[in-house]
């Protein structure tokens, strides 16, 4: 008999597989890992169709499996543990929303009340048809987060001078907030990824030239990403993309200039940047096609 | 041998709930069923919501081991109700199956609940009941079996095929 863990978000009731339950945390032990790889959801939010909230510590968040990868569930409360189930699962009545019925296609019951069982590799592709990151925490944001935590950077720290600081802040976030949250994602794992290739991979004939180039700065990074996803996004399907510094916006070309950075640096970057949005399109068409 | 005259006497019998305070054409609205859909009348059930649902759609309901869709009609017909209290009514619905294999059954029976005013009254269809154009009420006629008048009343046939099978098509 399937064991059931029963979750509650907002007035959602929802069972899932314990065998897809990786771990049970509070979300404060969950948000203190700074090393978390997956996306967060946020139960209620996704499910109510809104945008995530701020989320209290003591709420509870599941690592569940999503096939190879692994998700954060976040949910108001455990309802039960463990659950077994008397009454076997079946299909939800046909008056559902086919939206409803991809992500949790089983109902069953448990102390009188219909509980939905959560498919959790369909959470991706739910959250991708909401779109505008409806109920999905932005990696970007748990970033932020974290950061926020640590204490202020010293003035003459190179990486975080107080002046770009400044600037971010006046930056608009709108490109940021419009992306969808897929490529954001794959984009936090290219700012990991491409950050850690730099030293192993550096283009050809750059080696030298990077000894003398500053370092790129948290800033600029995601100043360069934000652009490069968006004339991604704007690309033709298919289409070859051939990004140089020259194209950049004149304040973004200007803010590379002032600090010293390596062009051939940037354009490896954006290189880098591409290719990853590519592979998560292309992921995520299979992922698609795979479940049709 | 069943007994036809009894079988059509039963045929006959009605359960109408009232819309209170509403106005339909100049009448007071009422839903009417056939007594034999009606399977019970529950004064309270738990309602567990469901996401992405249309705000028709209340949720699901556990109903004798059977999760079943809890429709509002008031929110389904877009009427109004000023009832202060609210009844849930099991309904079944005959649906024509899909299966074109004539050998296998070829209805399919669906249940729902529908929350409804507690105003709800059995009776006896009547035969001075006149037929009303659907389209002058404005209503979604997907929704619609007929219409009728009989005195001040305004009585309303439910189709709730297209509610039950395709939501997105309501």
């Amino acid at each position: 008999m399937k064991k059931v863990c029963i979750v509650q978000g907002g007035p959602f009731l929802l069972g899932i597989d314990c065998d897809n339950v990786i771990a049970r945390r509070t979300w404060a032990e969950t948000a203190a890992q700074t090393e978390q790889k997956g996306l967060i959801f946020q139960l209620d939010a996704l499910l109510s169709q809104q945008a995530a909230q701020a989320v209290p510590d003591e709420a509870v968040c599941l690592e569940l499996r999503n096939g190879e990868e692994r998700v954060f569930l976040i949910a108001d409360r455990l309802a039960a543990d463990e659950v077994e189930m008397s009454n076997p699962p079946g299909p939800l009545p046909s008056a559902c929303p086919a939206l409803t019925a991809r992500l949790c296609p089983q109902v069953t019951i448990w102390e009188e009340l219909p509980v939905l069982l959560l498919e959790p590799t369909q959470l991706v592709a739910t959250a991708l048809e909401l779109g505008q990151n409806i109920g999905v925490r932005s990696p970007a944001k748990e970033r932020a987060d974290a950061q926020a935590a640590v204490p202020e950077p010293e003035e003459d720290d190179p990486f975080f001078p107080e002046t770009e600081e400044e600037e971010a802040e006046d930056a608009p976030s709108e490109p940021q907030a419009a992306m969808p949250f897929f490529l954001e994602n794959a984009l936090a794992e290219s700012a990991n990824s491409a950050k850690a290739d730099e030293p192993e991979q550096p283009p050809p004939g750059q080696e030298a030239q990077k000894k003398e180039s500053a370092a790129i700065d948290e800033e600029t990074f995601k100043q360069v990403m934000s652009w490069t996803v968006t004339r991604f996004k704007q690309s033709r399907r298919g289409q070859e993309l051939h990004l140089g510094v020259e194209q950049l916006p004149s304040e973004l070309a200007g803010m590379i200039k002032r600090k010293g950075l390596n062009k051939n640096v940037i354009e490896y970057l954006m290189e880098q940047i591409v290719l990853r949005c590519k592979e998560t399109m292309s992921r995520k068409k299979q992922g698609g096609s795979d479940a049709e | 041998m069943p007994n036809k005259k009894k079988t059509s006497r039963f045929a006959l019998r009605t359960v109408l709930v009232a819309l209170p305070g509403a106005q339909l054409l100049d009448k007071e609205p009422f839903f009417l069923f056939a007594a034999r859909q009606i399977e019970e009348v529950l004064p309270e059930v738990k309602v567990q919501p469901l996401p992405f649902a249309p705000d028709w759609l209340s949720g699901l309901c556990a109903w004798r081991r059977q999760v079943l869709p809890v429709i509002d009609m008031v929110s389904l017909y877009g009427l109004t109700c000023a009832a202060d209290r609210h009844f849930h009514m099991v309904v079944r619905v005959i649906l024509p199956a899909e299966s074109k294999d004539a050998a296998q059954e070829d209805k399919l029976l669906l249940r729902c609940v529908l929350k409804v005013s507690d105003r709800i009254s059995a009776g006896e269809a009547s035969a001075d009941c006149q037929p009303v154009a659907a389209e002058q009420t404005g209503m979604n006629l997907a929704l619609i079996k007929g219409i009728f008048t009989h005195e001040n009343r305004l009585l309303i046939l439910p189709d709730l095929r297209p509610a039950l099978c395709a939501p997105a098509a309501v």
